[in-house]
């Protein structure tokens, strides 16, 4: 699972601006197990050092602010780099499976 | 079952006796220096090296072949604890037994450099005086001084905090060494000055063998403390990354705030959710930006310092040749480190 958590974390930022905990969540509800903080914030940062992701704080309506999570242009092209490279991966493994893009709905 | 190496020599032994190849105990040795350089615990070096020669034994083929480059297998194991949190590196701890020690090695080092300098100087009739003698050891205490303070200013508030506590004591350092010289400058302690530099060169390193012969080592306790508070945890997270020394402190605060937000959302405790705070800190990535930037102020700080002296040898009335070689030399390290800088933008 641990390979496949830096393209989750982006498929998660795909669809919208999360902050940790919430990339968290949104992991374990397509069933890659939510991961532990230990293993995820020093991600996001390795995924922000490297500009596929940049953060911002973002005033919550209740409590203090939370440091949210965005997809940036460039994590856009990795992730589909990296859906692509996980697609050849699984046609290898089960070359039954259609892996095509356009049935999957990718966005 | 084979028993684990010990120590790291008898790991390395391991990997040669592998496939009894001396090519493979030049590549682990290779190996465990750009671990050891890294400061990585010897326990986990052992574990590397025992894991490379089992390798090597089951392929039959060389170490160079198998794993590659050893500095890249040594990276490449960095990188992997990093990832699994694996803790890596030791608690830089400031045991007085081991402080004593590297002053008086330290000074040793200086008693030398000050034998070179008689000799260059060719000043074979100048009188060995106490200065000769004590002014090493004030400037061995300054700098060990210096050193363990930022350390520990800097693990307990910050990186200025750790810069500007230096400076403090550096400066009284160096006041007591100024001093040294003023009064043991007139009191002449043999006819030689190069043979004296030379005498308390052996003499401070023989010291620091007794000293370490006679102050026995207290066996450091292994990492099985008792379970941490969240607000221990945070204190020991804070401390751990700032002794990274490539985290800002805006870096460090926003990691520290989002560990604590995180755990209060899983409804966990730090030390549940994040495990042990040292690890966490090694599990983020080497900022070598920041690294860069505080070490090309630092070089900047040594380059003012040199022109300073150089200015007040000018309005003396005394320039010289060496105080200008000295300050091209430290503006030509500022500029190279300001090069590096502009590289890792």
């Amino acid at each position: 699972m641990r390979a496949a958590l830096g393209t989750g974390v982006l498929a998660c930022l795909a669809e919208e601006d999360l902050h940790g905990y919430a990339i968290a969540e949104q992991l374990e509800q397509r069933g890659l197990g939510r991961p532990k903080g230990g293993s995820l914030y020093p991600l996001l940062s390795s995924l922000e050092a490297a500009g596929s992701v940049d953060a911002s704080w973002v005033q919550g309506e209740r409590g203090p602010g939370r440091r949210t999570y965005r997809l940036t242009d460039a994590g856009r092209a990795r992730l589909s780099e990296e859906r692509t490279a996980w697609r050849r991966l699984v046609a290898a493994l089960d070359p039954t499976m259609d892996t095509s893009p356009a049935e999957k709905g990718e966005r | 079952m084979r028993q684990q190496a010990t120590d790291v020599a008898a790991a390395i032994d391991r990997v040669g006796a592998a496939r009894g190849a001396p090519e493979d105990t030049d590549w682990a040795r290779r190996g465990a220096a750009a671990l050891l350089i890294a400061d990585v615990l010897e326990a986990r070096v052992v574990e590397a090296l025992e894991e490379a020669a089992a390798q090597v034994s089951d392929a039959g083929e060389p170490a160079q072949t198998l794993l590659g480059d050893p500095d890249e297998w040594a990276a490449e194991h960095r990188s992997r604890w990093r990832e699994e949190g694996t803790e890596q590196t030791a608690a830089p701890t400031a045991v007085r037994r081991d402080l004593v020690i590297e002053t008086l090695i330290i000074a040793s080092l200086y008693s030398g450099l000050f034998f070179v300098y008689e000799l260059i100087t060719w000043s074979w009739s100048d009188p060995f005086t106490l200065a000769g003698l004590a002014a090493p050891l004030a400037l061995a205490v300054t700098s060990r001084a210096v050193e363990a303070t930022f350390t520990a200013a800097r693990a307990r508030r910050s990186h200025p905090g750790g810069v500007i506590a230096a400076v403090l004591v550096g400066a009284v350092g160096v006041a007591v060494t100024v001093g040294t010289f003023a009064v043991g400058n007139g009191i002449v302690l043999g006819p030689r000055a190069p043979l004296g530099a030379l005498g308390a060169m052996v003499g401070y390193g023989l010291l620091a063998w007794i000293v370490a012969q006679l102050w026995r080592e207290q066996p450091r306790r292994a990492g099985t403390q008792e379970p941490l508070s969240d607000d221990e945890w945070l204190a020991a997270l804070g401390s751990a990354l700032r002794t990274r020394g490539d985290m800002t402190g805006a870096r460090i605060a926003t990691v520290l705030a989002e560990a604590k937000e995180h755990a209060q959302d899983a409804g966990t405790s730090l030390p549940a959710e994040f495990g042990p705070p040292r690890a966490y800190a090694q599990r983020f990535e080497e900022d070598r930006a920041v690294r860069a930037r505080r070490t090309a102020w630092l070089t900047t700080a040594g380059a003012l310092g040199v022109l300073s002296y150089n200015v007040i040898t000018v309005l003396d009335g005394t320039p010289s040749l060496w105080g200008g070689l000295w300050l091209l030399v430290s503006a030509i390290i500022a500029a190279l480190s300001w090069r590096t800088v502009r590289e890792l933008r």
